[in-house]
């Protein structure tokens, strides 16, 4: 598994470490190179000290100059070597250091101006820089006749290596040494700052891994994080409101689906004890018989009510759509219904304008259209009004209306006349509504493409509005 | 023993009154809140057997209000609220217990047989009074080691006279305590009673337990 921590210490060190090693390999390059121009440019006095004492004379060419001079070319010192050499390839003078060995020579001898330097490894296996050039040795001053301007003698000037070698291999170990420490010094450093700056994300996920479906309502604190993570919590804290929403729909669903089957067991389960306690009559025996079966009768209503509205808001709902004429529709639907409205002696007024058709799957809209009547015919007060009406609205949109005297809603319930369960008296005493219909209404809407909405015009007037239903094409 | 039922589920309600009665109590039952709390202002009960969601008035108000008025009767809340916090507002309301939906009927007369036993300050089922015993829970009632062969309203008659022994129990509550709100008030169902009990009681050479006192009442005492 991957981790920040670890991913951002291993690139923090490794680019730390790639840098600290280019920046001491460049400096120890540096160094280097002027340890060795120092070297050589010492190389350079020496051998102009020589090209100094070398003259043309009369019997050739004297070099005038003894180690004593310069103790360095003694033997008895020996850590500077020189040697001169004739055109023709004899030595004319070499240093006593060299205890009248030679020196090796260059490739090619450079000039007084562009000599060359390189290293080198006498027969005794010392190291060696050396400078090598041609130079033409001046005349003598007592007698210039004997001066041949193309006399170029060859000069091979070189000094032992070993404490520059030492200073250099000091000042690689320094740097080794500086880099290793400073490594090891940003590891901590860096261990340390990822602990620090990486702990507000440690701390919102030991919040985040302590949040389960009994700890909703956590919310991440902002206030005082850091602005990276902000966005990130402020997204999360969305996501657990809605996750909170959302159980707690569904803990209030459970709970108001075992509240309602609580009612209609326990009038099952007393029925049937106290028969079995005290067996009753045939008259009444028969009558427990009605009961229960009337009970199971509200509880399967209960059940497909819920399955239903289950389905259809998972849209399990097949839909079969065909043109509707909704006056003959609606007519036929309200039928099942006229008598109840009738013994209620509700005044039922119709409004269907002109013939209007839909496009909508019929067994689904009739399931609608049924709940919104029952609805309308059995809440509203006896004696009161219903009235039912069609129009079409924009956009070929088809709206049915209906709406009923009320008298004991107020605008405050409107919003809840949907909830599953929900009913204006808390008590069960009618037993033939579970508080479903609406929300069914509504779910059922949804799979016919169409909205459900209820509002109170008036102080005392209910209307539910089935919108959204679709004429059918014209031709 | 008279218990009140609010309850306004109708197969609950009768079940509830069926079991009751065949249990001696006499039932009074109704299905609306306020009809109950009319009920519960005009009789003497033992018990209120109350459902809190109720048409009329809600239960919970029901209860508040008879607790508004220093009544101190005994009330067993049943509903389907199952809820912590739904019976911790049932109680803090002034229910004595709190039995939620769907109960079994032993669990359910156990309680009101607990909550009515408490109305008269007794803990235990059994009564003693002189050589008569009472067994509350068994509804058997013996006398000198005897079962005694009584009517259920006949050992509700007794139990009472025993609960409260040592005090003259008026007619007028005898008729309360014994027969629901259909019974007569001018009938003398309940001098039969007394007459019919006292006999089965001093059958033999038994003394006396059932005493009138004139213009008040009957107390259970020894001479």
């Amino acid at each position: 598994m991957t981790s920040i921590q670890r991913t951002l210490a291993w690139v923090l060190i490794a680019g730390f470490g790639t840098l600290l090693g280019a920046g001491g390999g460049l400096i120890y390059l540096l160094f280097r190179e002027a340890l060795i121009e120092r070297f050589d440019a010492k190389l350079r006095v020496e051998a102009l000290t020589i090209i100094t004492y070398t003259v043309q004379e009369r019997d050739g060419v004297d070099v005038d100059f003894t180690d004593r001079y310069i103790r360095e070319f003694d033997d008895d010192v020996a850590t500077q070597f020189f040697q001169v050499w004739h055109p023709k390839g004899r030595t004319i003078e070499r240093s006593g250091s060299l205890k009248g060995k030679s020196l090796p020579k260059p490739e090619t001898f450079g000039t007084l101006d562009k000599p060359v330097y390189w290293d080198l490894r006498l027969a005794t296996g010392q190291r060696l820089r050396a400078i090598g050039l041609r130079f033409v040795p001046h005349a003598d001053s007592n007698d210039r006749r004997r001066y041949d301007p193309n006399l170029n003698l060859e000069l091979v000037v070189g000094a032992l290596r070993g404490e520059l070698d030492q200073t250099l291999a000091s000042l690689r170990l320094g740097l080794l040494g500086a880099g290793s420490i400073s490594v090891a010094g940003a590891l901590i450093l860096v261990r340390f700052a990822l602990r620090k700056g990486l702990a507000p994300l440690r701390q919102v996920a030991d919040q985040a891994s302590a949040i389960d479906a009994s700890t909703l309502g956590t919310r991440f604190p902002t206030d005082r994080l850091p602005v990276e993570l902000v966005p990130i919590c402020s997204r999360l804290n969305e996501l657990l409101a809605r996750l909170e929403a959302s159980f707690e729909h569904e803990r209030r669903f459970s709970a108001d689906v075992a509240h309602e089957l609580r009612t209609p067991i326990a009038e099952l389960r007393s029925l049937s004890e106290v028969a079995l306690k005290w067996p009753p009559r045939a008259v009444e025996a028969t009558r427990n018989y009605e009961e229960s079966l009337a009970i199971a009768r509200r509880m399967e209503s209960l059940v497909l009510a819920l399955q239903t509205i289950a389905r259809s808001e998972t849209g399990g709902t097949l839909v079969f759509a065909e043109p509707i004429r909704l006056p003959g529709f609606l007519d036929r639907v309200w039928t099942g219904f006229a008598s109840l409205a009738d013994q209620r002696d509700l005044r039922v007024e119709w409004d269907m304008g002109e013939d209007l058709r839909v496009v909508a799957d019929p067994i689904l809209l009739e399931m609608v259209i049924a709940n919104l009547f029952a609805n309308a015919v059995e809440y509203t007060p006896a004696g009161g009004r219903v009235h039912v009406s069609c129009e079409s609205g924009l956009r070929d949109e088809v709206t049915i209306a209906i709406s009923n005297s009320t008298r004991d809603l107020t605008p405050a319930d409107v919003p809840r006349l949907f909830e599953r369960f929900w009913r204006k008296d808390a008590s069960r005493t009618d037993s033939r509504h579970a508080g479903l219909g609406l929300a069914l209404v509504r779910a059922v809407a949804q799979c016919l493409g169409a909205r459900v909405s209820a509002g109170m015009p008036g102080p005392e007037t209910l209307v539910l509005r089935l919108t959204g239903l679709r004429r059918p094409a014209e031709g | 023993m008279r218990i009140l039922v609010v309850e306004d589920s109708g197969p609950l309600r009768r079940s509830l009154t069926t079991a009751l009665q065949h249990s001696g109590y006499v039932v009074d039952a109704t299905g609306d809140g306020r009809e109950g709390f009319w009920f519960a202002e005009g009789n003497h009960y033992d018990l209120i057997i109350l459902d809190l969601m109720l048409p009329g008035m809600d239960g919970l108000a029901f209860l508040k209000q008879l607790r508004a008025r220093s009544d101190n009767r005994h009330v067993l809340v049943l509903t389907a609220r199952s809820a912590v916090e739904d019976r911790v507002v049932g109680l803090r309301a002034g229910a004595d217990d709190y039995l939620v939906k769907p109960f079994a009927l032993e669990e359910l007369l156990a309680r009101v047989d607990a909550l009515c036993r408490r109305s008269y300050g007794q803990k235990h089922s059994v009564v003693r009074f002189a050589d008569l015993e009472i067994d509350l829970a068994g509804r058997v009632a013996r006398r000198g080691g005897q079962p005694l062969d009584l009517t259920p309203r006949e050992f509700r008659l007794i139990e009472f006279l025993a609960l409260r022994r040592g005090e003259v129990v008026s007619r007028f509550e005898i008729e309360q305590h014994l027969y629901d709100a259909a019974a007569d008030p001018l009938s003398n169902v309940v001098e039969s009673a007394i007459c019919t009990l006292r006999k089965k009681l001093g059958g033999s050479d038994a003394r006396p337990l059932i005493r009138t006192r004139r213009g008040m009442g009957y107390i259970l005492e020894v001479e």
